[in-house]
């Protein structure tokens, strides 16, 4: 989003990353306007016929998170919710935007880090915009 | 200025796409001239997609039953073989790509899967 090319960001979904669990956070293209957050938890590529799909199995992290705090609002988070796990679905990677950073907050919210990067800074204020926050910039 | 920009890209976006898709349903009725098979197979090679790479060290194919047992106690895989099946059929509808043979995609348990789910898995966005 900041200088329009393309960047290489490597995603990582392993269970034994250097010896410890890995499993990254990613920004999913859901439609035209709507975009989510999720935890990969699954890749793989599937033949079907003559298509070979390389797909993922996402922990959306879309659940509603009700009245925003005041601290959120004081400290311009944006906080996401986990779904619970039972609810994972699958993806095209296509769908796929980049990575992204995220903190726990509690056990199902999370906040995300959008000092990371510029385009990453670009597309949380652009997340904040839609779900009507004032931002403070 | 910025917004005239992101507008061409969209378009040319687009274009792409639709001229992507366009060769892909060229290739599938040349395809479908051949003899086409339903099953299903996860493999864990490169996407030819030049945007997204998937990469993983090789690792054998596994039926879906031993991905679903090794995964049991996770929520997020209950079901696997089952939702996968729902969702490679959405997805077929929903891009209009013709289904092998016509048929709905039917995934059974000794369908094997080569899964990405090894130490090195990971995807590269360009």
């Amino acid at each position: 989003m900041v200088d329009w090319r393309q960047h290489t960001d490597y995603l990582r979904c392993s269970p034994q990353f250097f010896g410890a669990p890995r499993f990254d956070c990613v920004f999913i293209k859901m439609t035209e306007e709507k975009v989510i957050l999720g935890r990969l938890l699954f890749l793989f590529e599937c033949s079907v016929g003559d298509h070979r799909l390389p797909l993922a199995l996402v922990h959306p992290f879309d659940a509603p998170t009700g009245t925003r705090l005041q601290k959120d609002k004081d400290l311009n988070l944006f906080r996401v919710r986990a779904r619970p796990r039972g609810q994972a679905q699958f993806f095209s990677i296509n769908s796929i935007i980049r990575g992204a950073l995220l903190v726990q907050d509690t056990h199902f919210d999370y906040l995300v880090v959008d000092t990371i990067d510029t385009d990453m800074f670009l597309r949380v204020k652009a997340m904040h915009l839609d779900a009507g926050h004032l931002v403070r910039i | 200025m910025s917004e005239d920009i992101h507008r061409r890209l969209s378009d040319l976006d687009e274009y792409n796409q639709l001229k992507s898709h366009e060769s892909e349903l060229g290739d599938q009725d040349e395809a479908n001239a051949t003899d086409s098979t339903t099953t299903a197979l996860v493999t864990e090679t490169s996407s030819p997609n030049l945007k997204i790479k998937i990469g993983s060290k090789q690792s054998p194919p596994q039926p879906f039953h031993v991905v679903e047992t090794a995964h049991q106690e996770d929520n997020a895989f209950t079901n696997f073989r089952i939702k996968l099946n729902k969702f490679l059929n959405d997805f077929f509808h929903a891009f209009d790509i013709p289904l092998p043979d016509g048929k709905q995609i039917q995934l059974r348990e000794r369908d094997e899967v080569c899964l990405s789910d090894s130490p090195s898995s990971f995807i590269t966005l360009y």
